[in-house]
């Protein structure tokens, strides 16, 4: 015979005692004000369409290092997701170990910038804000952090303009995008990217969000909300869930052309493993990132399986090339005590040996 | 907290509700007419609609979500209290009501009659966090149709079965041909047809894979909950175990479902037969916007691509600009200023003019990539 340890007279009062929590923690809900977005100072200092690029405050009296970087962040959610809040910030543990941050935000397309492609973001927009830079600084080259989808963008500029980078570190970032465990890629490969696109114009963030959600729909939904009852019993902490809920379902619509070019390219086609990729006139290769590359990705990657990022060891041109592993997930290596901790001063580390 | 709020009242009437419910159920003395998950899921209604409107920052959508992590939470105390019997066999009878809702399933996969609606309502709350890729999925595709339409449920559409013969002779009627000076018209909603009865098709065939995966979740946390009895490698000590239990097996079992090839089929034909319709419904949304002598998104569309072409354009010139500037800088400087003063200033103007020289060579020729 089945035995648990569980009475009915227990389960009434863990009914009960949920129920409390959940009432109580509704009420906490009130007192949680509005979400910000960001928390480190910073200053727009260049536009382009509706991006902005942003240059992060240094601390007072700190030595920086003198060659400035570039974060480029993913087009799908906020960048935010680097500066959450004041002890969940990968921007403040950079500016900590001096280095000199700047950020593009690329704002929220919307259907005007359906024809956007991968060719106006990259040799356009991250183009634009590198040129800016040196520029600023007087100097030929400057660092490069690209995050995600963002890192893919950057591995293609750097293998572009490989005389603008001086060094590039990339962050849960795809290089093979048909390892046998990402399941976005599985999904994709029977999907009509052409009809999709000529069909919806620009892809909605809505969408993205049901896909994200989907690759684990019943942690992310009902284990979720299971946990946050019992987070609402503290305003702060229920702060800290709010923060990571607004961020998680703040999602841009992507520019149709882009989007095509990325899916085909890099999903479907897996390109830079493959070879045969373009951006506008470019034939990209990733034989000609020839700058010092530190790769950062997370051993338990559900977005970016670790084997996506680490096959950038093989296929990058350059001769000094690093890997820095972290314990955790997608969203945990700019956010979690132990990431804060250990990731931002390792890059500075490596980005100081650089400059 | 709760001690000084005006809702107090009103969840203490809830709570009531919902605990009377409880012991009614749980005495096994009172034939029950609601169960205790309902009645709870009333009783938070009630007191949500008294408190809601007074937290306009409070955001629905979220006291949804906690809504329905809720009823499924609770419809599994309430499956785990019945089966838990004072005159013992819990095994038996917790397994009884898996079995009731595997069957539910069974008969949605094969198409058939579901259960009575009480069984369907239980196993409802309990799985509905199951249905959480289709409903979303639909939710979505919903708000993206032109004109909002309510399409028909299908669910449990079997092609084999009367309704799918029904279907069949739909088919022939929409592959009649047309003839007329309204042709092209008929023609056109005889694609949309097709095309809706098409995705129809699509997204049963999707929905009718996940009944399937939800049975075969139910029987996996039948063994794993065997598993515990037998050996007790996990030790289920709260309602709160058991429930994540649950969750870490449908997880798993939705992973395995979700990379298999089989899945990718069905997501890439219902994805595509959506894209199709919407792509179809919209060329006749056109028509009619056109006719009416307002723009349409395709004639929107067209100004989009013209503009962008022309940043692109902008965008060369104005970096052959910069360069040109440079170099008139340079030129000017160098004739000015002393020899090794000039000398500095080309250092620092050197990165701007490299760029500017990069640019005009590259963005001559933009074209879009497909």
């Amino acid at each position: 015979m089945m035995s648990f340890n569980l009475r009915p007279d227990q389960v009434a009062e863990e009914l009960v005692e949920f129920n409390e929590k959940l009432v109580n923690g509704l009420q906490n809900m009130l007192e949680v004000g509005e979400i910000s977005e960001g928390v480190t100072e910073r200053e727009a200092v260049f536009t382009d369409d509706k991006l902005t690029l942003y240059r992060y405050k240094a601390p007072e009296g700190g030595r920086q290092n003198k060659v400035p970087m570039l974060i480029v962040y993913a087009l799908v959610n906020r960048p935010y997701m680097t500066d959450l809040q004041e002890n969940r910030s990968m921007i403040k543990g950079l500016l900590d170990g001096g280095q000199d941050v700047y950020l593009i935000d690329w704002g929220y397309p919307d259907r005007s910038d359906r024809y956007l492609t991968l060719d106006d973001y990259i040799n356009g927009y991250i183009d634009g804000c590198v040129d800016y830079i040196r520029a600023r600084h007087g100097l030929d080259s400057i660092n490069i952090l690209g995050i995600c989808q963002g890192g893919t963008f950057s591995l293609c500029y750097s293998a572009m303009h490989p005389e603008k980078v001086n060094a590039l570190v990339t962050m849960v970032t795809p290089i093979d995008f048909k390892t046998p465990d990402n399941m976005l890629s599985h999904w994709v490969q029977q999907v009509d990217i052409d009809l999709l696109v000529d069909t919806l114009g620009n892809v909605s963030g809505e969408m993205l969000n049901w896909t994200f959600l989907n690759l684990k729909p019943y942690h992310l939904t009902s284990l979720k909300y299971l946990s946050m009852v019992d987070l609402m019993q503290d305003v702060d902490q229920m702060k800290n869930f709010m923060r990571m809920e607004k961020w998680i379902f703040d999602s841009p619509d992507q520019a149709g052309e882009a989007y095509r070019q990325f899916i085909k390219d890099f999903f479907q086609e897996n390109k830079f493993i493959t070879g045969g990729l373009k951006i506008g006139e470019h034939d990209v290769s990733l034989d000609t990132v020839t700058m010092p590359v530190l790769n950062v990705y997370a051993d338990q990657d559900h977005l970016v399986p670790p084997d996506a990022s680490r096959a950038l060891k093989y296929r990058v041109g350059s001769k000094d090339y690093t890997e820095l592993s972290f314990k955790g997930g997608h969203i945990g290596i700019y956010v979690s005590g132990k990431a804060q901790a250990t990731v931002p001063p390792a890059i500075s580390e490596w980005l100081d040996s650089k400059s | 907290m709760a001690e000084n709020n005006p809702w107090l009242d009103s969840w203490m009437q809830a709570q009531q509700q919902f605990m009377n419910k409880w012991s009614e159920m749980a005495s096994g003395m009172t034939p029950q007419v609601s169960s205790p998950a309902n009645a709870w899921a009333e009783g938070m209604e009630k007191w949500w609609k008294q408190a809601a409107p007074s937290t306009p920052d409070l955001p629905s959508d979220l006291y949804e979500k906690l809504m329905e992590m809720g009823k499924s939470f609770f419809s599994m105390a309430e499956g785990y209290t019945k089966s838990s019997h004072p005159m013992g066999h819990t095994h038996e009878h917790l397994n009884h009501w898996f079995d009731q809702m595997k069957e539910n399933y069974r008969q949605l996969h094969e198409g058939g009659a579901a259960l009575s609606e009480q069984a369907k309502q239980g196993a409802k709350d309990f799985m509905a966090f199951w249905e959480v890729p289709m409903e979303s999925w639909h939710k979505t595709a919903h708000k993206m149709m032109p004109h909002a339409i309510e399409w028909p449920s299908f669910y449990g559409f079997d092609p084999q079965k009367p309704e799918g013969q029904l279907f069949e002779q739909i088919h022939k009627l929409l592959s009649m041909p047309q003839v007329g000076y309204s042709r092209e018209s008929q023609e056109r909603m005889q694609e949309i047809g097709r095309l809706v009865l098409d995705y129809q098709e699509a997204s049963s065939e999707y929905n009718k894979a996940f009944a399937r995966v939800a049975q075969e979740s139910i029987e996996e946390f039948q063994k794993v909950l065997a598993g515990i009895d037998k050996d007790a490698p996990l030790e289920v000590n709260s309602l709160r175990d058991l429930y994540t239990t649950w969750i870490n097996v449908c997880e798993d079992i939705y992973a395995d479902f979700a990379m298999s090839d089989e899945y990718q089929s069905l997501y890439g034909r219902m994805v595509n037969a959506f894209m199709a319709l919407k792509k179809e419904s919209e060329a006749m949304m056109d028509k009619q916007l056109e006719s009416l002598n307002m723009p349409s998104r395709r004639e929107v569309d067209a100004i989009s691509e013209k503009l962008q072409q022309v940043k692109r354009e902008n965008r060369a010139l104005r970096a052959e600009l910069a360069g040109i500037r440079a170099r008139l800088d340079d030129a000017a400087g160098a004739a000015a200023a002393p020899r090794a003063v000039a000398k500095k200033k080309v250092a620092k103007k050197k990165v701007a003019k490299k760029a500017a020289a990069k640019k005009k060579a590259t963005v001559k020729k933009k074209t879009r990539s497909r």
